[in-house]
């Protein structure tokens, strides 16, 4: 299962910034870490990195996020396609 | 704790290090190098895609890459990622890697040895010395486009080398080359932690370079006021974060920067003191015009821009003249900073060299130059543009360093530090890349004297403009070779009649140069799939094959092999056999040799071991009297950049007018070479999107990428879409004067186009836009126009598939 942390540029009003905060709580795919002026840490484990990446996307969406960064992303346990296909 | 346990921590401590910026926190995140707990080795490198040149560390357990993150060191990227460079470490694992050489025989192409292909490109090369070129690109790694310029420049004789680059960045350095005498950015990406204006210029970079614009937005939720104007010619992401979006007619930006600088002057608000003291007046001759272009006083200069008043601009440009008169009242407060950035909008323009200059001109003479947060930048889309191919200097003009072939003295020069005889280098310069192609798809006896070319990591033809006249048509003559080197199979590959397998990324030494002028530099990490190999060593390997074959011009002066190099006993490594090429580091001996070079124009780098340490430096570097080596964040300026002497404010040392000023443009409004008609009614645009990296070679291959964004559009007006009666999801034909593409229709999609524009993103071989794109190019920079053209829109035919 990949593992990925990000930071979330999170929104200025404190209503919309509450709301993401909540929403990710309640989200048992995500690791709510430090928030620091208007930065907030999160660590995601979804069952693949595609997946984890929806999340983000959806995080992404909220009302005021202005972005969510990436930061680090572990894919051992993910096994892309090995197998080479033919070349041309 | 167990090894989930294990990552989860290093996860949240990359993340929280991020969020608090504490030296504490980086400093627990995982150091470089090995790993006991989980077995992994991390090593530093900048990100293979984009010219941002965010720094990763790549994770490799058992030779094989398994977790990236971003450096927390890094300056560019401050320890974020984009989801492209979050994905950087799938890149090298698609599933069909191009493994062997294969050439091609009775049409088809089958594998071959080594040893065969260098013979088969050797033969091609001996047989008509004149008629190769060499074709790079703004991923070439420093060393590889340096070796490419030596094996060209001082091995052949000639001046057949271009690079890719030239379709994406050549009029920002035509743009810097006329204002203010030499190549790249005087600012740097330190401007978006401290401007209070962003100006994107035609750019998107909530999609095309996310990380820095990040480093903006964050100001924003950190409370503090920032403004944002997107000036476009469609809505993008961007937009939606600016405070005022100004949406022009296709091409008409020249209009905007010529009626800002108007105001300036008529309400007085320009910085007279900079001006009068650090700037000078151009404008194009009538006749003949040069990037030189003629000088002229302020008076003759405000005369014709006079004439830009609002109410014309809002004429050419359907920008409301209101919005004119704010932008140029922003330029008119220097109490603001005033950070501009631009990048294939402005450049991939047929007057690309005009706009360019003209943007510089409304820094310059408004004052806001020089300082932190206030300046103009050109932004580029690939990892070493600049640090190979505008630095090293990968084009049929240039030599390394910023010298230029057009002039004795440079080519004396590099002919003494390469050590070959005088006049070896050609006063010649060679064909540019659409004049390059034009020519290679032209019989030998109607003016096609290039009949072979090498391509090496890049992807014409899926990038070349109006393709079937400038790419295709070369697969259909007699004598006409095309080899390319590459990672996987693509548009290009198939139509080669030889390819070569090459190694990418952290499977190879390599060093790139972002578009801060920051040189970066990595180490091999994992070992690339089957006989994949070194595209550097690729070059040294065909210059040796030529030495040995007795081609003259491979020795230098005292009849050694022009890539000679020596172990630390003084005994010549045989760099040309791959079982040999790292007994010694290749790129050290090759970037100690450029460096040689890069003192005449300012651009003075460090010595290598420098770059292995840092996260990038940008140049000019120059050591200082303790022995270290400093970075200069912004040049022309006293205090920050080496060469301005204390007292002198502000010195551009390089002005074309020899007397340390930079120059404020005029450069005059004019037409597109096509426009929308009866026939042909709609604008067509053409770009990128956030999930895919150029064309799609590497992105295609990451399954995320992939699945996030599977195939090319054409975005559309609801309103357009309606009266032709095309749905969602529809087939439509778009149709220009040169081809046509059947391609799903986006109503309302992430971009929007206005009224009478239509927008399809390159990425997607299988929908190739460059069908129907113009070939038209800048007169001075040469690059083409990929931003406009006309084209006619409907639903496809019945049968019709994408």
């Amino acid at each position: 299962m990949p593992i990925t942390g990000a930071v979330v540029l999170l929104p200025a009003t404190p209503q919309e910034r509450q709301a993401v905060v909540t929403r990710l709580s309640r989200d048992s795919r995500v690791l709510l870490g430090p928030e620091m002026g208007g930065r907030l840490a999160i660590v995601v484990e979804a069952p693949s990195t595609h997946e984890g990446q929806e999340l983000l996307k959806s995080v992404q969406a909220m009302t005021g996020v202005g972005a969510v960064l990436p930061v680090f992303h572990d894919f051992s346990d993910e096994h892309p396609e090995v197998e080479p296909r033919s070349e041309e | 704790m167990d090894r989930r346990d294990f990552l989860r921590q290093m996860a949240m401590t990359a993340a929280s290090a991020a969020v608090t910026g504490s030296v504490e926190a980086q400093r627990s995140v995982v150091p470089l190098g090995s790993s006991p707990r989980d077995g992994v080795t991390w090593n530093k490198a900048p990100c293979r895609f984009c010219g941002t040149g965010c720094h990763v560390q790549v994770g490799v357990r058992q030779g094989r890459i398994v977790a990236i993150q971003a450096d927390p060191q890094a300056e560019v990227n401050k320890g974020h990622l984009c989801v492209k460079g979050y994905h950087v470490g799938l890149a090298p694992y698609g599933p069909d890697r191009l493994t062997r050489p294969l050439l091609r025989r009775n049409g088809e192409l089958v594998p071959i040895s080594w040893d065969q292909a260098l013979d088969v490109i050797a033969e091609r090369i001996q047989r008509n010395p004149a008629g190769f070129a060499l074709y790079g690109s703004g991923q070439w790694t420093i060393p590889e486009g340096y070796a490419g310029t030596k094996f060209v420049k001082a091995g052949l004789g000639t001046n057949n080398i271009e690079a890719n680059a030239r379709l994406c960045m050549a009029s920002a350095v035509t743009g810097f080359l006329a204002t203010y005498g030499v190549d790249e950015p005087a600012s740097c990406f330190d401007d978006l932690d401290r401007c209070d204006v962003m100006i994107c210029w035609g750019n998107n970079p909530a999609e095309m370079h996310p990380v820095l614009f990040s480093r903006f937005l964050d100001r924003r939720s950190r409370g503090e006021r920032t403004t944002l104007v997107d000036i476009g010619t469609r809505r993008t992401r961007t937009t939606g974060f600016a405070d005022h979006y100004l949406e022009f007619k296709p091409h008409t930006d020249t209009a905007i920067a010529l009626g800002v600088m108007a105001l300036l002057v008529r309400e007085g608000t320009y910085d007279r003191r900079f001006v009068e003291n650090h700037c000078a007046f151009r404008a194009p001759q009538a006749d003949s015009p040069t990037l030189q272009g003629e000088a002229i006083d302020f008076e003759a200069w405000k005369a014709r821009v006079a004439e830009y008043t609002p109410e014309r601009v809002q004429e050419i440009s359907g920008v409301p003249a209101r919005e004119i008169r704010r932008l140029a009242e922003l330029f008119g407060n220097r109490d603001l900073r005033i950070a501009s950035f631009w990048c294939m909008g402005m450049n991939q323009h047929t007057a690309g060299t005009a706009i360019n200059s003209l943007v510089h001109g409304v820094h310059l003479l408004s004052g806001h130059w020089g300082r932190e947060g206030d300046g103009p930048s050109s932004l580029t889309g690939q990892p070493s543009a600049c640090g190979t191919v505008r630095e090293v200097g990968t084009l049929v003009h240039l030599l390394p360093g910023g010298t230029l072939v057009a002039k004795p003295e440079h080519r004396a020069a590099a002919e003494r530090r390469w050590n070959v005889p005088a006049g070896r280098i050609s006063d010649r310069i060679g064909p540019h890349t659409v004049e390059m192609f034009r020519r290679f798809c032209l019989p030998a006896d109607q003016g096609g004297d290039i009949d072979t070319i090498w391509v090496q990591v890049t992807n014409p033809g899926q990038t070349m403009p109006n393709a079937t006249e400038y790419f295709d048509r070369s697969r259909e003559l007699e004598g006409k070779f095309l080899i390319v080197s590459d990672v996987y199979p693509t548009l290009t590959t198939r139509a080669a009649d030889l390819v070569l397998p090459s190694a990418m990324w952290v499977e190879k030494n390599g060093m790139f140069g972002n578009s801060e002028r920051r040189t970066q530099q990595w180490f091999k990490m994992i070992e690339p799939p089957g006989e994949a190999r070194d595209d550097c060593w690729q070059i040294l390997a065909v210059a040796r094959r030529l030495f040995d074959r007795g081609f003259e011009t491979m020795r230098d002066a005292d009849g050694k092999f022009l890539f000679h190099m020596e172990d630390e006993r003084g005994r010549e490594v045989p760099t040309w056999d791959f079982r040999r090429y790292y007994d010694i580091n290749v790129d050290e001996r090759l970037f100690e040799e450029y460096r040689g070079f890069s003192t005449t124009k300012h651009k003075n780098l460090a010595p290598y071991g420098e770059y292995v340490r840092a996260r990038g430096l940008r140049w000019p570097v120059v050591e200082t009297d303790d022995g270290t080596w400093r970075e200069t964040r912004y040049r022309f300026v006293e205090g920050e950049d080496p060469f301005v002497p204390q007292g002198d404010g502000f010195q551009f040392y390089h002005s074309t007018s020899e007397d340390d000023r930079a120059q404020i443009w005029f450069h005059p409004y004019t037409p597109p070479p096509e426009v929308p008609d009866e026939e042909y009614p709609f604008w067509l645009c053409t770009g990128r999107v956030l999930e895919h990296w150029h064309s799609g070679t590497m992105t295609m291959r990451i399954p995320p990428l992939r699945r996030a964004m599977p195939q090319a559009y054409v975005e559309l007006h609801r309103d357009d879409a309606r009266r032709l009666g095309i749905a969602q999801g529809d087939l439509v034909r778009i149709e220009s004067r040169r081809g046509h593409l059947d391609i799903t229709a986006w109503i309302d999609g992430r971009g929007q186009p206005p009224r009478g524009s239509v927008f399809v993103p390159f990425f997607d071989e299988r929908l190739r836009i460059n069908l129907v794109t113009l070939h038209e190019y800048d007169p001075f920079s040469k690059q083409p126009d990929y931003k406009k053209c006309a084209v006619r829109i409907r639903r496809a035919p019945r049968g019709a598939s994408t």
